[in-house]
C-alpha cells in the first residue's frame, strides 16, 4: 500500500511540469526553444559511437556464423533440424549466458502475443474457429529437443516466450567464441490462418502447397553496446533485431521442388537439370529483361506430379544477418542480371506459383532490378550476389536478405479460365516488390535494432521506396490524384491520439502513418526543401556507407546528417521525431511602405493622392454633385483665402528649408545609400507569420507582382529561433506586389493551407475540391450504383446479433 | 460459457448466416500491412456542409468487399465497386447528433497516392454540438484494425482511436 502511494505521488510529481527531466529550463515565462541542440537527449558520444554519428574507434558487434541441416516434410507441414552456432563475442564483456530468439514461439496458443490479442465486437467468423482447430489438432512452436556445447555436453537453458537463454559453462571472455549445437522442430503454420511471416499456404483447387520459411530457426539475439541483450518479446509488431554472420545450410525437401534462399546455391549439379544451368547462366548476362529458368509451363506439368523422393539443396551465404527460404514443386522462375556502375553484377530472381501469372512475369524481376538500381544511388552498391522476389501470399510482403515474401496476383475467372488483374494489383505488386526488396539496405545491411525502432528500417526504407515508384512511373501509382506524400501525411498529422516517430516499436499507434508515412514525409521535406538534394544525398549516402554492415541507433543518424552536410538539424528532429507537433503557418498580414524623399513637395503630392485614394468624400458630397447643387464657395470664390488654396498637405517654406538642410547634414556613405535608394525607390514589404502548428518550418514563399510575374523565396526555419510563434521579416522588392503565398508547391505538409496566403484566398476544402472536378453525370453514377446494389441487396449487412440461448 | 449474466450466448457464424457474421477475419497483419483507416469529420462553415472523408488503403477495400461480396476479384477503381464500399461504410460509420442520425450523404471517391478516399457529407444549419461517432469500418476484416477519427469543427482537432472493443464515442464540446 505505502509503495503504491509513493508512486502515485511520483507520477503526480512527475507529471507537474514537462521539463523536470531537462539540465536547460527556461525558469520565467514559458518560452519552448524549438532549437535547444539535442545533445542534452540524446546519448553521450564515446568510443564506440562517435559524435560525428560514425562507428567510433572501439566500435563491436557480435557475429554468430551457422550450419544448419534441415529437412521439410511436406505430408506433415513439419520441419525438422538441427544447427551448429559459432559465436564470436567480440564484446569486451564476459558473457555467463547467450540468448537465443524462438520467434516460432509466437504461434503458441499461450504466447503472450496471443494471450494479449483483443477482439472487436462479440462476433466470430469461420476462420477464427478454423485458427482455434488448428491449435487444437497440432501445437505449434518449437520444439526444442537440445541445446549443447561443442562436445555434445547438455547446456542448460531456459525459455521465456520467444527468447531462450543458453548458461554457457564458463562466462565467454572477450575474443572468445561458444559453440552451441541445437536440434529443433516445428509445425508449419498455414499462413492463411495464423498470418504472420511465414508459414505454408494452401491452393486448395490443385491441392498444391507453396512452403516459405522465415525465423525458422533459434536465432541469435543481438548483443549490444547501447542496451546489452536486445531481448524484447516478439508480439507481431517490433520486428527482428540481429547478429551478422555466415551461413551454410542444407534444406533437404521432395525432389521435385524448386528452393530460393539467401545465399549462393553451392550443388546446383545435383538439384537443377542441364537445362536449369544452361538458362541460369544465359540469364547472369541478360540486363534487359528477365527470362524463364522454369517456364510457366514447366511449372504446370510439375505440380500436377508429385514425388516421395528428396534432395539437399545446400546454400552459402557471407555476412548476413538471418536466412530464409521458399520451396515448392509450383514455381514458375524467371531472373535477369542488373549491372551496377561501382559494383558486382547482381542476378535478380522471382519465384511465383502459376497463380500469380501473367502479372508476375510481366512485372516482379523488373522491379527488383529497378530498386537495386535506385537504391544503390541513394546509398551504396549491393553487395549480395543477388535479390529476389517470391509470391507467397495475396498481399503485403516480408523482407530477408537477398529474398523477399511478397504478394498480389492476377484472378481467374471461374467461368471463361481467363487471367485478369487489376490496376491495384499491378502496382500494388510493383510497389511491395520495391518495398521488400529495398529492405536489404535498411534493415539487412545498414543493420538497425527494428525491435526498438520501426522507423529506421521501415522510415529510411519508405522513403527510398518513395523515390523508387516515382523513378518507375512519375505518377505512380497512377490512378489520378495526388501522389505527394506531403499532402496525404496532413490528416495524420492532424491528429491529437499520436506518439512521436521516436517510440518504442510495440508503443507505436498508427503504425503505418507513424513509422512508415510520416518518416517518409519527413526526409522529403529535409531533402526537398531544407537541405536540397546536393547535401541531403551525400549526407544520406554517407550515414548508409559508415553503417553498412554495422548497427547505428538514431543518435547515429541524426549526428551523421549534420555532420555530412553542415546544417544544424537539431530542431528538425526535435520537431518531427521527438514531438507530434505539424505543421500550419499564417501568413497573416502584409503592409506595404515606399521609402520618404523627406522632400515636402513630393511627399506631400503623394498624401494627397493616398488621402484621395483611401478615402472618398461623404456620400452626401456626391449625391450633391450628381444632383448639381453648388457649395456656397463655389458661388462665392471670393470668399476665399490662404487655406482655401492650400491644403494640409501643401508644404510650407520652413518644410522646405528642413529638407535642404536633411540633405546637407547628410555624409557618406548615407549620402550615396540615401541617393540611391531614392533613385531605385523600391517596394518594401513587412510580413507576419504565425507558428499554430507548432512545428517550425522554413517558409517557402511565392510572391506576385503587379505586372503578373512571379518569384519563390525560401526562407529558412531559422527565422523561428527567436521567437517560434510569432515572426514579421523585410522584403524588399523592386516591383509591387499583389499577393504571396506560403507553399505553393505543397513541400513542407503544411495542414492547413486556408491561412497560407494575402491577401486570403478561398481555398476550397479536399472535398470541395472533389467536387469541383466531377461532372454531374460521375456523381450520379456512384449513387445509380448504389442504388443498384441496395436493390440487389448484395452489400454487408450489419453483424449477426448475438442470441440468446434456449 | 456462461455470459456475466449467467445466460449462455451464442454466436451465429456458420455459413447461411448474415455474410458480415460470416466474414472470416484476415490472419494479424503482414509485415508491411498497418490496417487502419483515417477518417475526417470537418465543418465547411462557408458550405455549412458536415464533411467526411475516409483514407483507405486500396487493398484493404477490395479484400473487405471480397470478403462481403463473396467476390473472387474486386477491382477497388471501378466506380461500382466504389459504391458497394461506401454502402458498406454507411453501415459502419455512423454519426449522430444529440441521438439523431446524420444522413451522409454520399459524394464520391478518388485516390491519392496509395490511398482510397471516400467522400460523405451532410449539409446543416450549424455544426453538431452533441456529435458522436461510432466507426466499425473494416474491425469486421482485419482483427488488428485500429481507426483514427479526426474531429474538427472549429479551430481545434481532436482524435479518436477506434479499436479493440471500443463503441460508440462522444465527440461534443468541441465548439
Amino acid at each position: 500500500m505505502k509503495l503504491a502511494w509513493l508512486a502515485a505521488a511520483a507520477v503526480v510529481i512527475l507529471g507537474c511540469g514537462p521539463a523536470l527531466a531537462d539540465a536547460n529550463k527556461q525558469t520565467k515565462g514559458a518560452f519552448d526553444d524549438k532549437f535547444r541542440q539535442l545533445d542534452v537527449d540524446l546519448p553521450t558520444p564515446n568510443t564506440y559511437r562517435a559524435a560525428s554519428g560514425a562507428p567510433g574507434e572501439s566500435y563491436w558487434q557480435q557475429q554468430g556464423d551457422y550450419v544448419i541441416n534441415a529437412t521439410l516434410d511436406e505430408a506433415k507441414k513439419r520441419i525438422t533440424a538441427t544447427g551448429t552456432i559459432d559465436y564470436h563475442n567480440n564484446s569486451p564483456h564476459p558473457l555467463s549466458y547467450v540468448w537465443l530468439q524462438l520467434d516460432q514461439n509466437i504461434f503458441k496458443q499461450d504466447s503472450a502475443s496471443r494471450r494479449t490479442q483483443t477482439t472487436s465486437s462479440d462476433t466470430a467468423s469461420v476462420g477464427v474457429l478454423r485458427q482455434l482447430q488448428s491449435y487444437a489438432d497440432k501445437p505449434h512452436g518449437y520444439e526444442i529437443h537440445s541445446v549443447t556445447d561443442g562436445a555434445g555436453r547438455a547446456l542448460p537453458f531456459t525459455i521465456n516466450d520467444t527468447m531462450m537463454r543458453v548458461d554457457l559453462p564458463r562466462p565467454l571472455a572477450p575474443k572468445e567464441r561458444a559453440t552451441i549445437k541445437l536440434a529443433w522442430a516445428f509445425n508449419i503454420t498455414d499462413n492463411g490462418l495464423f498470418g504472420g511471416r511465414t508459414g505454408y499456404e494452401y491452393f486448395r483447387d490443385t491441392d498444391t502447397y507453396t512452403f516459405f520459411q522465415a525465423h525458422w530457426f533459434p536465432r541469435l539475439a543481438a548483443y549490444t553496446d547501447y542496451t546489452g541483450w536486445q531481448h524484447k518479446q516478439f508480439l507481431g509488431s517490433g520486428e527482428f533485431t540481429l547478429e551478422f554472420g555466415n551461413y551454410d545450410v542444407s534444406i533437404t525437401v521432395p525432389a521435385d521442388h524448386i528452393v530460393s534462399a539467401t545465399g549462393v546455391l553451392q550443388n546446383p549439379n545435383d538439384v537443377l537439370t542441364a537445362e536449369q544451368r544452361s538458362r541460369l547462366a544465359q540469364a547472369r548476362k541478360t540486363y534487359d529483361k528477365p527470362m524463364y529458368i522454369v517456364t510457366p509451363d514447366e511449372a504446370l506439368a510439375n505440380e500436377k506430379e508429385g514425388t516421395t523422393a528428396t534432395r539437399t539443396w545446400r546454400w552459402k551465404a557471407s555476412n548476413v544477418r538471418d536466412f530464409a527460404w521458399a520451396s515448392s514443386r509450383k514455381f514458375i522462375w524467371d531472373a535477369m542480371a542488373v549491372k551496377q556502375p561501382e559494383g558486382a553484377d547482381v542476378l535478380a530472381q522471382s519465384l511465383f506459383p502459376t497463380e500469380a501469372d501473367p502479372l508476375w512475369s510481366l512485372y516482379s524481376t523488373r522491379s527488383v532490378a529497378h530498386t537495386i538500381d535506385v537504391y544503390s544511388q541513394f546509398s551504396f552498391p549491393y553487395p549480395y550476389p543477388t535479390a529476389i522476389s517470391v509470391n507467397t501470399w495475396l498481399g503485403g510482403g516480408m523482407e530477408y536478405p537477398m529474398i523477399s515474401f511478397n504478394g498480389y496476383r492476377p484472378v481467374k475467372d471461374e467461368k471463361t479460365g481467363v487471367k485478369t488483374y487489376t490496376r491495384q494489383a499491378r502496382d500494388g505488386l510493383i510497389g511491395v516488390v520495391i518495398h521488400e526488396v529495398g529492405h536489404n539496405y535498411f534493415p539487412m545491411i545498414v543493420n538497425s535494432d527494428e525491435r526498438q525502432w520501426t522507423w529506421m528500417d521501415e522510415g529510411l526504407n519508405s522513403f527510398l521506396d518513395y523515390q523508387t515508384k516515382l523513378l518507375w512511373d512519375e505518377t505512380f501509382p497512377g490512378r489520378g490524384g495526388s501522389s505527394n506524400i506531403l499532402d496525404g501525411i496532413t490528416s495524420y498529422m492532424l491528429s491529437e491520439d499520436q506518439v512521436p516517430i521516436m517510440t518504442n516499436s510495440e508503443s507505436v499507434k498508427q503504425f503505418g502513418n507513424n513509422a512508415y508515412a510520416k518518416p517518409t514525409a519527413a526526409l522529403t521535406v529535409l531533402r526537398e526543401t531544407v537541405m536540397g538534394r546536393e547535401l541531403f544525398d551525400f549526407a544520406f549516402k554517407q550515414y548508409a556507407r559508415s553503417w553498412k554492415f554495422k548497427r547505428p541507433t538514431p543518435a547515429d543518424f541524426f549526428r551523421t546528417m549534420e555532420d555530412a552536410s553542415g546544417v544544424d538539424l537539431d530542431w528538425f528532429w526535435r520537431g518531427w521525431f521527438y514531438t507530434t507537433d505539424h505543421v500550419d503557418i499564417a501568413l497573416n498580414d502584409m503592409r506595404e511602405y515606399r521609402l520618404s524623399t523627406k522632400n515636402p513637395d513630393v511627399e506631400g503630392a503623394l498624401q494627397r493622392q493616398r488621402r484621395t485614394d483611401t478615402t472618398p468624400p461623404p456620400v452626401t458630397v456626391t449625391e450633391n454633385r450628381e444632383a448639381g447643387l453648388k457649395t456656397y464657395m463655389d458661388l462665392h470664390p471670393d470668399a476665399g483665402d490662404f487655406y482655401s488654396q492650400n491644403d494640409q498637405f501643401e508644404p510650407t517654406n520652413k518644410d522646405r528649408n528642413d529638407y535642404q538642410a536633411f540633405l546637407a547634414g547628410l555624409k557618406e556613405p548615407d549620402k550615396s545609400a540615401f541617393e540611391r535608394s531614392l533613385r531605385e525607390n523600391p517596394y518594401l514589404y513587412f510580413i507576419d507569420f504565425e507558428n499554430l502548428g507548432g512545428l517550425v518550418s522554413p517558409l517557402p514563399l511565392r510572391f506576385t507582382f503587379e505586372d503578373g510575374t512571379t518569384k519563390d523565396i525560401m526562407i529558412p526555419a531559422e527565422i523561428w529561433r527567436m521567437n517560434n510563434e510569432k515572426v514579421t521579416k523585410l522584403f524588399v522588392e523592386t516591383k509591387k506586389v499583389v499577393s504571396v503565398e506560403l507553399d505553393a508547391r505543397h513541400q513542407i505538409a503544411d495542414a492547413v493551407p486556408q491561412n497560407n496566403a494575402f491577401p486570403r484566398q478561398n481555398v476550397p476544402s479536399q472535398l470541395d475540391v472533389f467536387k469541383s472536378t466531377q461532372s454531374s453525370s460521375t456523381r450520379n453514377q456512384m449513387a445509380d450504383a448504389m442504388v443498384e446494389l441496395k436493390a440487389k441487396e448484395q452489400p454487408a449487412s450489419s453483424p449477426a446479433p448475438i442470441a440468446p440461448s434456449n | 460459457m456462461s455470459g456475466p449474466a449467467g445466460i449462455t450466448r451464442r454466436i451465429a457464424f456458420l455459413a447461411g448466416c448474415s455474410l458480415s457474421a460470416g466474414l472470416m477475419l484476415a490472419p494479424p497483419t503482414l509485415a508491411h500491412r498497418s490496417q487502419t483507416v483515417l477518417s475526417t469529420v470537418m465543418w465547411n462553415a462557408a458550405s455549412s456542409v458536415l464533411e467526411v472523408t475516409h483514407r483507405l488503403h486500396p487493398h484493404d477495400a477490395e479484400l473487405a468487399l471480397q470478403q462481403t461480396t463473396r467476390a473472387t476479384q474486386v477491382d477497388i477503381t471501378v466506380v461500382k465497386n466504389q459504391a458497394a464500399l461506401m454502402l458498406y461504410i454507411e453501415e459502419r460509420f455512423v454519426l449522430t447528433d444529440g441521438g439523431r442520425k446524420l444522413v451522409l450523404e454520399p459524394v464520391g471517391a478518388e485516390f491519392e497516392g496509395d490511398t482510397l478516399l471516400l467522400y460523405q457529407q451532410s449539409a446543416l444549419k450549424a455544426p453538431p454540438a452533441k456529435l458522436a461517432i461510432d466507426d466499425r469500418i473494416l474491425r469486421d476484416v482485419f482483427e488488428a484494425q485500429a481507426n483514427l477519427v479526426n474531429v474538427r469543427l472549429a479551430e481545434r482537432t481532436r482524435t479518436f482511436l477506434f479499436s479493440g472493443n471500443d463503441g460508440v464515442k462522444q465527440a461534443d464540446g468541441l465548439l
